[in-house]
């Protein structure tokens, strides 16, 4: 029986193509189907204002930059010359940083022995980048994902990841926490790099952590962590320059009870004056949605939490980031058809804040917002497929 | 006459779809696009069902499963979908789970389109995406909706009000 091919097509088309996989091989059909990659950029400004990006394909990351302030860039430059299935999503973005004589550091998730293992390459200049090389000591037979990179200001890369290879200590609890590890490289330096050390217990799987240093050299790092009855609101910690990791503080105290995966990390920066600015998402019992503090005291104590944006329009996402006593949010609503990145500005080191302005926005996948500065002004560095990657100064015109 | 293979797939899988044949034994996945939540609504007209959203790496969720392969199987006339939250490229994973929990048998999704807020927002306007997410619908389609893992009792207590 000859069936016309438009009959047959037609066919496809009326049965949405659905089901078809059911009966065929999905794991080829579904490979078509994977997230695009190219989504999670990563973006920051070298010390000349040259702004560098990562750019991931399905199979390789390249970096490029732009002079521009992001209207045109370079010719990308493939990190790794051999294919890799990289494996990133929008709680698990790849990071990048600029050194102080231009060096450029790379972080990326790939699937290898482990499912997105975290990969770091370094340049001294951007035009050749070195062998990636896994970051995790167990990379191999732990999985770990969610690292996160911070250069300090002696050129010191710190990384920060989730790690299961303790995992038999959590088994007799409710599950879902785990530990973070720690490690931390210097370029150029002689000698075996130094063994990566657990710095905290009990923070949950599924949400990423926020690092950032403050005026003294220490890394102060913000994380959800699963405290008694299930409860997951926030902590911070503190490692010095000798590598030392106090014990986490409690600073969120909303009462979220709930074993299971919020997939919701908190954001965190550090002003120059040494003013802690945090952002975060709860549905606590005490209260519920996007809310903004900061802390004078090395974050023992915080401001009364300040709800951001429209809680009809479900905001989350945040990001923040201080500059002097300026200061940034943004955060991600979605209405059922368009994805918007609203954003909320302060010029007093964050006790009075600006209208809610729409910076962008799109009708497809897109990844979470991120806010980088030049040293000058804060923009909201996203991409999203049917806009492609955005660069936008955070800070509106009329504000005093 | 002997149909070619292709479109014999299409037919069964038609069939299917409209709920007119029982599920098949092997192991199945269902790529979970916009629109497919309506779909599974008009599939399970009339009929209560449990929708229990999960992701590979929520550990939580995964211990919820014992209890719903049980409860599937003890307890008749639950209708049991699994959705996983994972990209599809966690495909084969999100098979062996279900395969290891006994829950081959149910209606198994994946989320498969690139924009999951969307796919979110179509289930259920007000989830942020935290799991395990599990949906009671009765046979009017009321619903209640739960986020985290939920105590076995209260599931079957739960389930008994849907069948009511």
């Amino acid at each position: 029986m000859l069936i016309p091919r438009v009959l047959l097509l037609s066919c496809l088309f009326c049965l949405n193509w659905l089901p078809i996989f059911t009966t065929y091989s999905w794991s080829t059909e579904f490979e078509k189907l994977r997230p695009e990659q190219k989504i999670f950029t990563a973006a920051a400004f070298g010390p000349d204002k040259k702004l560098w990006r990562i750019v991931p394909s399905q199979q390789f990351v390249s970096v490029d930059y732009s002079t521009d302030y992001g209207k045109t860039f370079s010719a990308a430059v493939r990190i790794h010359s051999v294919d890799q299935s990289i494996h990133l999503w929008d709680e698990n973005p790849p990071s990048i940083a600029v050194d102080r004589k231009g060096g450029v550091y790379v972080l990326y998730f790939a699937d290898d022995k482990q499912s997105s293992t975290s990969f770091f390459s370094y340049s001294s200049d951007g035009t050749q980048f070195s062998t990636p090389t896994k970051i995790s000591s167990t990379a191999d037979s732990w999985y770990h994902y969610q690292t996160e990179m911070l250069l300090d200001t002696s050129d010191q890369a710190h990384f920060l990841w989730h790690d299961v290879r303790d995992r038999a200590e959590y088994k007799k609890l409710g599950g879902g926490d785990l530990s973070l590890y720690y490690n931390a490289l210097k370029m150029n330096t002689p000698g075996t790099p130094p063994e990566d050390k657990r710095v905290a217990r009990n923070t949950c799987s599924c949400c990423r952590t926020a690092i950032d240093k403050d005026k003294d050299g220490n890394l102060i790092i913000l994380a959800r962590f699963v405290y008694a009855d299930n409860i997951r609101d926030h902590g911070l910690l503190k490692i010095s320059p000798d590598k030392q990791a106090s014990e986490s503080w409690r600073v969120t105290f909303d009462d979220w009870q709930i074993e299971g995966c919020p997939t919701h990390g908190p954001a965190l920066s550090i002003a120059q004056d040494g003013r802690y600015h945090i952002a975060w998402f709860t549905q606590g019992e005490k209260r519920s949605g996007l809310y903004y503090a900061f802390s004078d005291d090395q974050g023992k104590h915080f401001s009364s939490p300040m709800q951001i944006g429209d809680p009809e329009k479900l905001p989350g996402r945040a990001d923040v980031l201080a500059l002097n006593k300026e200061v940034a949010l943004v955060w991600k609503v979605f209405d059922g058809i368009k994805t918007r990145i609203e954003s909320m500005y302060s010029m007093d080191s964050g006790k009075q804040w600006s209208p809610i302005r729409i910076l962008a926005e799109s009708g497809s996948q897109s990844a979470h917002p991120a806010l980088i500065s030049d040293g000058e002004q804060i923009y909201l560095s996203w991409n999203s497929l049917d806009t492609g990657y955005m660069l936008v100064p955070v800070k509106p015109a009329d504000i005093k | 006459m002997k149909l070619p293979k292709i479109i014999v797939a299409i037919l069964l899988c038609a069939l299917q779809v409209t709920g007119l044949t029982a599920h098949a034994d092997t192991a199945q996945l269902k790529p979970f696009t916009s629109g497919s939540y309506r779909q599974l609504l008009n599939e399970y007209t009339d009929k209560p069902l449990v929708l229990m959203i999960w992701s590979v790496n929520c550990t939580s969720c995964r211990n919820k499963m014992p209890i719903m392969s049980e409860l599937h199987q003890r307890m008749p006339g639950v209708n049991l979908i699994m959705l996983a939250t994972d990209d599809v490229s966690a495909s084969e994973q999100v098979h062996s789970i279900l395969t290891e929990h006994k829950l081959k048998q149910t209606d198994n999704w994946i989320f498969a389109d690139a924009n999951a807020q969307r796919l979110r927002h179509e289930i259920d306007p007000k989830w942020y995406g935290e799991v395990p997410r599990t949906y009671f619908i009765d046979k009017n389609h009321q619903r209640i909706g739960i986020s985290g893992s939920i105590p076995d009792e209260k599931i079957e207590a739960l389930i008994k009000t849907i069948l009511n």
